[in-house]
Order: C-alpha cells, then structure tokens, then sequence
C-alpha cells in the first residue's frame, strides 16, 4: 500500500533480515506510512471535513504558499524572472564562496576581502535606511566570513578563480537591491506570512552556534577533575560548608535580606558539594533543565521575563541605573522577542546532551598525543587548536547535524505556551504555522505541505552540513 | 548483559498484567456519554444531576483541547458531546462536518431556539441549521469598583451612558487619588471584545447580507477601531500590552486582567455574569463592587456581544438520541438553577432570568448587580458568520490586526482594515472559486452564475 | 591540596551553577507559595505554606474552593513511569539489533535504508500525527498503554545513535570472533553490546527522558483518566477559570526529584560509557 517494499531478497544474509526486522516492521507501520500518507496529502485539499470529497490539486497548495501573484502578469514577467535568477546566483554565490574556502581556490584571499567591503556596505545602507535589522545581522556576518576568509593561512593571495565567488555575491545582491522595488510593487506573495514565518525560523537558528560552543566550553571546563582527596576530608569540607551556608540563610532571614541570604547559601552549597562529589556534582547540576523541559520552564521564564517584575529587568534597572520602564520589554517587544528566546534556549540547552557528548569525546582524545606536543613545546592554544578540536570534529559535526535538524522544527511548544506566536507574529516558526494551519484552519493538505517544504529545507541544509563535515573532518 | 535484557523484559511483562488487572472497571450497565469540556469542578456538579434526572445515562467529562477533538473527531473517536465557545468555533466545526445538524429533533427534544432568548438564534445556527444549545450565555457589562470611584472622585457611571462619559471617568483614574495611587481605569482581558461591543453599538456587522463581502472596512469599523486605538494609546484608559506584560499574568485564558480588577488595582471591567464564578476567590471584593451596562456611542443604542458556551453532539458519535436528552436538560428549568446559583452567566431559559431578583446568589445579593445583565440580554446581537469563509480563520485575522494596533500608536486604521476587509474577500473569492458546493450557494444566495474573475 | 587547587576554575563553575540553578529554586519556592504570590520574584515565601503538596496529591482539598482536585497523581506517576521504562526497553533492544544490521553486516541496499530513515527525521512530526492516529484506532488502540508503547519504541534516532557507536568499534573484533566459529547473535551478545553500552546507556537516559515528558501524544491517545500520563493529568491544573501556578510547580517538583536521583545514580555508568564508545560521524 506504501509501495516502499524493501523486503530483502535473496542476496541479503538472513542475519540481517532477522536483527533488522523488529525495528524495520515499526519504522514502515508507525513512521514510513505517515510519512508517506502526508506526502500524499500535500497534494490535496484534505480537511477534517468528510463531507468534502477528496480532490488531487496538485501544486496548488505549494503555489499558495510560495507562489506570488501580480496584478499586471504580462508585463512584470521579466521582473519575476530576473528576480528568481538572481535569488539563485545568490545562493550559488554562497556556496561556492564556502566551497572555495575549503578547497583553497586560487585568490580566494580576494574574494574574501570583497566579501568584507560587501558586508560593510550592507550595513552602512542597511543603517542609512532604516530597515529591518535581519540585514544587518546579514551584514556582519558576511563581514565576518570576509576577515575570517582573508586572514587566514588558507589560500593564497594571488588572483584566481577564488574570486568568482565574491564577485557573484556583489553582483547578485546589488541586482537585488535595484530590483527591490519594482518587483514588490508588481508582486505580492499568495502568503505573507509563510516568508515572515521563515524568516523567524531562520533567526531563531542563530542561537545554536552559541548553545553548540557553550556545551563545548562547559565540558571543557568540567573535563579537568578537581583534585581529589580522601573520602573524610571531602566529607569535613562539606560539613564545613554545609554549614556556613545555612548560616548566611539564617542570618540572611533575620536580617530581612532573605533572598540574598538564601542564594548565599545556596552558592556555599554547591561549593560543598563540588567539594565532595567532584564533578558529578556539577553535571548534575548544569543538566537539571534538560529534565524539567516543558511548561513549568515556560511558566518559569515567562515570569523571569516580566518587564515591571521579573527579576532580569529589575536585575538590569540596579547594575544600569535606567529606569524600569525604560528596559527592553523582551517578550512582549517586537524587536527583543525572539533574542530574548535564543537566550532561554541556550540556558536550557546548555548544559544537556551536547555537554555529556563532549565530555566523552574529550576523555577519548589520546593522551599520547598531547604529551608528544608537550615535548615540542606547544602551548595551551596550539595544543587545543590542532589536536583538541580534530580530535572533536567527529561529535561536532553529529551535534551540528541533529541541532539543525531540530532546530528547524522547533519553536512549536514556546509559541504555543509562553508567547502565543506573538507579539504580532514575531516567534511564530514554521512549526507553528503548521500547527495553527492543521489544527485551527483544519487545512490539513496546506499544512502537509508547509511540512514537505520545511523538509525540503531541512534535507537541503543537512546534506550542506553533511558535505562540509566531510570536507572539514578530512583536513 | 542478555540476562539483564531477559530479566528486565520479564519485569515489565508482569508490571503490565498487574497494571491491566486494576483496572477493571465495574460496568455500571450504564450508557456513557463523553462531554469534551474545561476542567470546571461545577460540570460534575450538573452531571451528577443529569444522571439523576436519565437513569441508565452517564456523562462523563474530558479535556477539550482543540487539537485533541480534532484528531479525534478525524478518526470517528470523537467524544458524543462537544462544547462550543462560540458561534466563530461553531462556524469552523460545523463546516468541518463534526457537528450533526440538529434542526430536524429540536422541536421534538425540547432545545429548539425558542425555548431560549430569541436573540441568540443566529448563535446556534449556521447557515439556517441548527448546531447547538446554550450551557449559559450573556452578554456584557461594565462593573466596576466603587471604593476607586470614590476615590478618586468620580461619579458611579448611569446606565444610559456614553462612550464619552466612560472616556471622561476613565481619564481621572490616571492620576493620583486621594489614596495617592493611581488606577487601572479599564482592565482589558480580551481586546476584541471592547472594540467588538463598540462595533456593534455603531450597528455593525461583520458581512453583507449575502454573506459574500466583509464589511469590516465601513466607516463605522474604523470609527470603532480608532475610538479603540485611542483608548489605549491617547487616553490611556486601556493598558498597552507593554503595560500589561509589566504585572502578573496570573491565571488562565485572559485573565491576568482580571485578577487586578478582583485585587482592586482596576477601577473598571467589561465582562459577563460568570465573573462571580472568579468572584469566590475574592470574598472581600463583592461588597464594592456595583455593574451597569456598555456605554454607547452617541445617538446610538447601547449594544454589545452576544455569546454562549453551548455543547454540539459529534456527528458521528454512537449515542445521538441520549446525547441529544443532555441538550434538553440543558433547557429545563433544573439545570437553569444551577447555573444561576453557581453564577455561572445567564441560563439559557429565559423565565429563570426575567429580573435582577431572580438571578440573586449568596455571591452577590443585591438584585441591582443583576439587573444590567438582564438588560443587555436585550440589546446584545451575535457575531454574524458567512457561509463562504472559515470564521476561525477571519477571527485569527482580526486579532492579528488588533494586535498591531495595540502594538503600533498611530497606525492609520482606515488602510488597516481596508486590507483586513480585502484580504477576507479575496479569501471568500477563492473559496468559492474552489468548491462546486459554494458555486450552488452562491447561485442560491444572488440568483447568478459563479464567474471565476482572473 | 591548596597549592594546586584551581581557585579560578571552581569559582567559574559555581558562578555557573548557581545561574542555572536560581530558576529552579525559584520553582521549588514558588511551590511553597500561596496562589496570590505566586509570581513575584522573591526566592523566600512571604507567607509559606506546605499545602500545595498535599492538595496535588489528592490528600487535602484545595483551600479556595473546598474542592478535591481529584488528581490521580500516584497513578499517572506510574503510568509515566512504566511506558518510559517500557518504550526505552524495547527501543534501546529493536535499535541495537538494527543498528548492528546497518553496521556490522554487509550487504546490499544497506546505506541506502540507512538514510531512509535519516531522511524521515526531518518531517515535523505534527505532520504525522493523524495518519498514525487513525491506525490506532484501527487497530482499537486507544486508551491503553500498548497505544501509547508501541508507536514510540520504533524510532530512527536510536538506530542513528547506536549505528554510529558501533561503527566505531574496529571490525577486527568480528573477524576474530568468526574465525572461532560465532554466529551473528552470539557476536552481538557477546562482543558487540557489552562495548555498546554506554551508547546505550546515553540512548536510554535520553529516551526515558523524552518519553516521560511527552504530551501531544498521550492527549490525544487518552481519555480515561486512570490512564493519564503525568504532563496530560497536569493538565487539570490549567484550567478556563485560573491557572493553578502553584499546583504546578509542586507538581513539576514531584515529578523532577526521581529523575535527578536516577540521573545521579547512573551518571557515573553515563560518562563512563560515553568514553568508550565515543560518536564518529
């Protein structure tokens, strides 16, 4: 019924037929045949409604969502196909620009300066016209993929075909910016909101690079064991601290600052603890939003968030000196939301699965190794740049590939519980436009096709990252 | 290790023989019907009086999570009863084919919409059908906070007031009273409803006739919209969503807003009678506070939003005729009383509500609190739905719209709803363009042929 | 011991622990507050009260409406706990088998599969939902804990996450091993598992985790109450009239304090695990 049979033949062994089956038999009953199904249904006008017949309508729903219409069709024709072309040599540009990085094109020290002057320019336009600050973040990075590009001791100086990919990059976006106008004003798109939608996915990516190296940096950090010492005196040491903690509370308690009383204690707790369990302690401690995720973390941070009383504005009011009312409103802010959602994600993030796998891919770097650099006298620096993390290209590049492929599905539980897709449709993803287009429109062949579409984006950014792992790792 | 794999799969085997043998259940030889409701204690209350009033019949209550009585319901597993929040809800179910038309058994039950107010009519239907009857319904009115009016010196508002007196009374609670402390003159939980009761008493409605155009670009939706757009960000009278952010949001759907009108921070709150449902929590509150109806608009009559909660029977449910005996007891005159005394807003039975005495709990008893609820029954008009487009989808882009209001001061209204009112009609175009059902329709409605437009 | 003891680095690991940590003391002191102050930010209760939890737990009724919550809360503990420890058995077993299938045999089609399911990771699973749905009901599934079991012990992660494992481990071992005489089951009993464990150990924490904390799925599976998992029964306390915050939070607490203990038993099997195994891409 699937038509996905891939029921062994003859010349696949019967041991692999007999490990593979209990697992196999799940996959197509409970995962292959949805999938399936909902591909199906992107192509029809399925609803809830079984009073309305099921009728194939092909690409209509991926043209409602990505299409674009114009009043004028004849005459913006060109416009629309220029635009498109563009897009695409942007695209390419890009790639390529990576790709030239990698495998050390002749000139690709130029193309990287290009790209700095490129970037520059974006943000000083971007600034002169006040537009929305996605181009600028824009920008900088291209500003920063330019310095990173020509100082570096990768590729040479001399001219080449490096550059071809900076050039196509000033071509493409200058030719963007001059056809801007004409073409929103002949165009509209059939969805706003899906580009909107996108765009805030996208964003909301940014955080993972951070949430990525501060996993790496906790397990650095947690990598090197405090010194150990004999069980009693872990023991005294905790005692000891145990103690001057409950004392700060109390103190703190009677003297009406028992708050402060309390956190002292607390910190005086961990100390101890540290003191007496080593590490352990801690990784249980940097994990502990892993296991509480869900809506009581939402409920918690929606009121850490609190303009006038959460704890961050009125943290900030004291150290600043600004007026409360006068601090970023985070959630309810148009411009603050979704960095104020990067940040919680981190938190939660931080300290999860990425650490633990980094801890372990850390302890297996060959001691060895790093002795024999010792001996040719390398220092802390070098020692981590070339042999350290080579020795982690393998973990990051498995965590990069199932952060961006979660990453590009989420947002669904933080719009749905803290901020209800707002304000005005700043932390909606594409998640939760599928979710509101399935459950709330009952259009279930236009949410299946904003799925395909978001896998079609997901596929596409992982067989990327897939790529130039390999590239990476090889080197 | 295979031994820890074996023993352990073991364990679990026998964990689950003994979980599945607790839990039998003892079949009471009873008819269960399913209601998909919120988790309100006082359901079992009126569940428990329905089972003694149909022997050999049982409701039991369960989550109404939208998403979950959709998957359901898609799958034919949907509970028997299904409660409706509103007539935009009922809109979407029942041209989603969940709901079972009602029209031919509610004369014969017992829950036709006369044995309700005449007005909500087109609340329960859709389209000339009937889909369900009311739990409780209401419209409505302004109460208020005596202890802030006289501090602050303000006059308690009459009953036949204007929206330029409410914008007068509101303006003086901005600044300090005689406490020193200023107020919260209106406490806004759902802004839809204040610039929909504005709206309505401008004699707005949401299409034509023929259901076929939004009328939401009128001039009298834009005068609503900007009298709405100034209250909160020129007068000051409703708290921007910044404001908002800034206190608690404690509690569920809205009510952040209310709780600072129950902790007296708000001199004024626009709601129904189910407010005294929150009112037990805030026994201190009930002696200050006093209600009157809407303000309307000058040289207007005053009007607002009509709703109810009522309950639909799923279509495909296995028990439609004892289902169908839970919406007639939805009409006596037993479960009327319940909701009277829970003051849960307004019964749907009319003679339980002809006057403020009536309507008398140990909440509040001075029969004048609901005397004004009683009035508004009378003014107060439902949402009006067309055949030809989703209201659920029109709602969502409505709140978007408010929400831009709020969020942007000084956003020209007019250009707003013009692109709200085309984007609806482009949507109604598209929908019928689409669907040979909607072509008839319209074919019915203006006595022309669907011509597609390019 | 004070000479070498890294002040610097026990210093940075506090300040971060005690960031990550406030908000939960925070929850845990809000569980200790009555519903009025539920929300503000100070860390010690004004007015402390120790009602919330037996109220969760159905020992005392709630003191605003005199009401027993009626939650099953002991009841839903179990349930959540029985069909993670269920779902997290039966996959760390099918992924491991399909894994050494995709990995330590050769044959044909063999990547090509293997990135079938890779690809199926990347569908949103909202999108899936009611096609799996409707086989439930098929099969008469609803309202039992082999519907809530089933459809989730089959999933491509665990088979990604135990195929890289295993890859990693040098083939010399099942040459060797063949050369005596092992079938395939023995080499994977006797070679293969006992070097995968910390994999599956890691997958089995992470499983257990992501089971017991799932919501969509048992919302729409479960009607009957005694059936409920514990995010869906804490669902009762987020009702039309008033979200309980406090209710929660004590709940959130109950439901987090096995967990930790757990985690910090098998931590140490955990990190040691990992280490063997280590993740190649």
């Amino acid at each position: 019924m699937d038509g996905k049979r891939e029921k062994p033949g003859f010349h696949i062994p019967l041991p692999a037929i007999g490990f593979l089956l209990p697992n196999f038999i799940g996959f197509l009953f409970f995962v292959m045949f949805p999938v399936i199904l909902s591909l199906i249904m992107a192509f029809t006008n399925w609803t809830i409604n079984p009073g309305v017949p099921l009728e194939y309508v092909g690409l209509r729903n991926f043209n409602d969502l990505l299409g674009m219409h114009s009043a004028i069709p004849a005459a913006a024709g060109h416009i629309y196909a220029s635009y498109v072309s563009c897009v695409i040599l942007l695209l390419a540009g890009l790639i390529l620009y990576i790709w030239s990085y990698l495998r050390e094109w002749e000139g690709v020290k130029i193309g990287g300066t290009v790209a700095c002057i490129l970037g520059l320019s974006i943000i000083i336009t971007a600034f002169a016209n006040h537009v929305n600050h996605g181009f600028v973040l824009a920008g900088i990075i291209l500003l920063l993929a330019g310095i990173g590009v020509s100082i570096s001791e990768k590729g040479s100086w001399k001219p080449g075909i490096g550059i071809i990919p900076s050039i196509l990059l000033v071509v493409s976006i200058s030719a963007l910016w001059f056809l801007n106008k004409p073409m929103w004003d002949n165009f509209t798109p059939n969805d706003p909101r899906f580009w909107k939608f996108f765009y805030n996915t996208v964003y909301l990516m940014l955080g993972t690079p951070i949430g990525i190296f501060g996993s790496l940096a906790l397990a650095l950090l947690l990598n090197d064991r405090l010194p150990e010492s004999a069980l009693t005196k872990r023991a005294v040491m905790f005692l000891i601290c145990a103690g001057c903690g409950f004392l700060s509370l109390v103190l703190g308690l009677g003297s009406g600052h028992g708050d402060l009383g309390l956190v002292i204690g607390i910190i005086w707790l961990i100390a101890g603890l540290g003191l007496a369990f080593n590490v352990i302690a801690y990784r249980t401690i940097y994990y502990l939003p892993s296991f509480t995720a869900g809506v009581a973390i939402m409920i918690l941070w929606k009121a850490l968030y609190n303009p006038q009383t959460g704890p961050i504005n009125i943290g900030l009011s004291y150290l600043t000196g600004t007026a409360i009312d006068e601090l970023p409103k985070w959630l309810s802010s148009f411009t603050w939301a979704k960095p104020s959602l990067i940040f919680m994600g981190t938190w939660v993030g931080i300290g999860g699965m990425n650490m633990l796998l980094y801890l372990a891919a850390l302890s297996n770097v060959p001691q060895d190794l790093i002795d024999a650099a010792e001996v040719d006298g390398a220092s802390r620096w070098q020692k981590f740049r070339h042999i350290t993390i080579p020795q982690l290209a393998p973990t990051t590049f498995f965590i990069c590939i199932m952060s961006v492929i979660g990453g590009l599905q989420g947002g669904l539980e933080q719009a749905r519980v803290m901020t209800g897709g707002g304000p005005d449709g700043a932390t909606t993803t594409l998640s939760y436009y599928l979710y509101n287009m399935a459950f709330q429109n009952l259009n279930m062949g236009y949410a299946s096709a904003i799925a395909w579409i978001m896998f079609a984006i997901i596929f596409v950014a992982t067989a990327l990252n897939w790529r130039f792992g390999k590239e990476l790792e090889v080197e | 290790m295979k031994k820890l794999f074996i023993i352990s799969g073991f364990l679990l085997l026998v964990v689950y023989a003994f979980a599945l043998m607790s839990f039998k259940k003892p079949d009471t030889g009873k008819i269960v019907l399913r209601w998909a409701t919120d988790p309100n204690p006082a359901r079992k209350v009126q569940t428990k009086l329905f089972g003694e009033l149909n022997p050999g019949l049982e409701v039991t209550v369960e989550s109404g999570a939208m998403e979950k009585l959709l998957v359901q319901c898609a799958t034919g597993t949907g509970p028997d009863i299904i409660d409706i929040y509103g007539a935009t809800q009922m809109d979407c179910y029942a041209k989603a084919g969940l709901l079972l038309d009602l029209t031919p058994y509610a004369s014969k039950m017992g829950f036709d919409p006369s044995k309700t107010y005449p007005s909500l009519k087109e609340d329960l239907c859709v389209d000339g059908k009937q889909y369900r009857f009311p739990c409780n319904t209401g419209g409505n009115c302004v109460i208020y906070n005596k202890k802030i009016f006289d501090d602050h010196g303000v006059e308690y508002p009459k009953p036949d007031w204007t929206i330029e007196d409410f914008i007068k009374a509101g303006k003086k609670f901005n600044e300090p009273g005689k406490s020193g402390q200023t107020h919260i003159p209106l406490a806004s939980f759902y802004p839809y409803w204040v610039f929909i009761d504005m709206y309505y008493s401008l004699g707005g409605r949401y299409y034509t006739d023929d259901g076929l155009k939004s009328k939401l670009d009128s001039p009298e939706a834009i005068k609503a919209l900007q009298t709405y757009h100034d209250m909160m960000h020129v007068y000051k009278i409703i708290p921007s969503p910044e404001v908002v952010a800034g206190m608690s949001s404690q509690g569920g759907w809205g009510s952040g807003p209310i709780v600072w009108f129950s902790t007296g921070k708000a001199a004024m709150i626009m709601i129904g009678r189910w407010y005294l449902n929150i009112l037990v929590n805030y026994p201190d509150m009930a002696q200050n506070i006093a209600s009157v109806g809407l303000p309307r608009f000058e040289g207007h009559p005053p009007s607002g939003l009509l709703g109810c909660r009522g309950p639909g029977i799923n279509a495909q449910s296995k028990h439609k005729e004892q289902a169908m005996k839970f919406l007639s007891y939805l009409a006596s005159v037993d479960y009327g009383t319940l909701i009277v005394r829970d003051g849960d807003s307004l019964p749907p039975n009319p003679t339980l509500a002809q006057n403020g005495e009536m309507l008398v709990n140990k909440t509040v008893s001075d029969p004048a609190f609901h005397q004004p609820f009683v009035d508004a029954m009378k003014t107060a008009r439902p949402i009006d739905n067309s055949p030809f487009i989703n209201a659920l989808e029109v709602q969502r882009w409505i709140d978007e719209r408010l929400a831009r209001v709020e969020n942007n001061p000084g956003i020209n209204i007019e250009i707003l709803m013009k692109d709200l009112a085309t984007e609806i009609n482009n949507k109604i175009k598209r929908n019928i363009d689409r669907s040979k059902a909607l072509q008839e329709k319209y074919k019915s409605v203006t006595g022309k042929d669907w011509k597609p437009e390019k | 011991m004070m000479n070498r003891f890294p002040w610097f680095k026990f210093g940075l690991m506090i300040v971060l622990g005690i960031s990550i940590c406030v908000p939960f003391i925070w929850m845990t002191s809000a569980s200790f507050k009555h519903r009025a102050e539920v929300e503000e930010i100070n860390l010690i209760p004004k007015k402390p009260t120790l009602d919330n939890y037996p109220v969760v737990l159905d020992m005392k009724p709630d003191p605003a409406t005199g009401r027993f919550l009626g939650m099953k809360f002991w009841r839903w503990y179990f349930n959540s706990i029985f069909i993670a420890a269920a779902v997290t058995y039966l996959q760390v077993l099918t992924s491991c088998m399909a894994a050494y299938a995709f990995s330590r045999i050769q044959w044909k089609w063999r990547d090509r599969v293997f990135l079938l399911y890779l690809a199926t990771m990347m569908i949103p699973g909202v999108v899936t939902m009611i096609p799996n749905f409707q086989i439930m009901v098929g099969l008469d599934f609803l309202n039992s804990y082999h519907g809530l079991i089933l459809p989730a012990a089959f999933s491509t992660f665990g088979t990604f996450l135990m195929r890289q494992f295993m890859l990693s481990l040098p083939p010399a071992l099942d040459e060797a091993a063949m050369i005596d005489g092992a079938s395939h089951w023995q080499i994977f009993w006797e070679v293969i598992i006992p070097l995968a464990r910390p994999g599956m150990i890691a997958l089995a924490i992470m499983t257990f985790l992501g089971v017991y904390q799932s919501f969509f799925w048992p919302l729409i599976m479960l009607n009957i109450e005694d059936y409920f998992t514990m995010p869906v029964g804490m669902l009762l306390l987020d009702s039309t009239y008033g979200r309980q915050t406090e209710y929660i939070m004590a709940a959130t607490v109950l439901n987090v304090v096995p967990l930790i203990i757990l985690f910090c038993i098998f931590q140490k099997f955990l990190v040691k695990g990992l280490q063997l195994g280590g993740v190649k891409g």
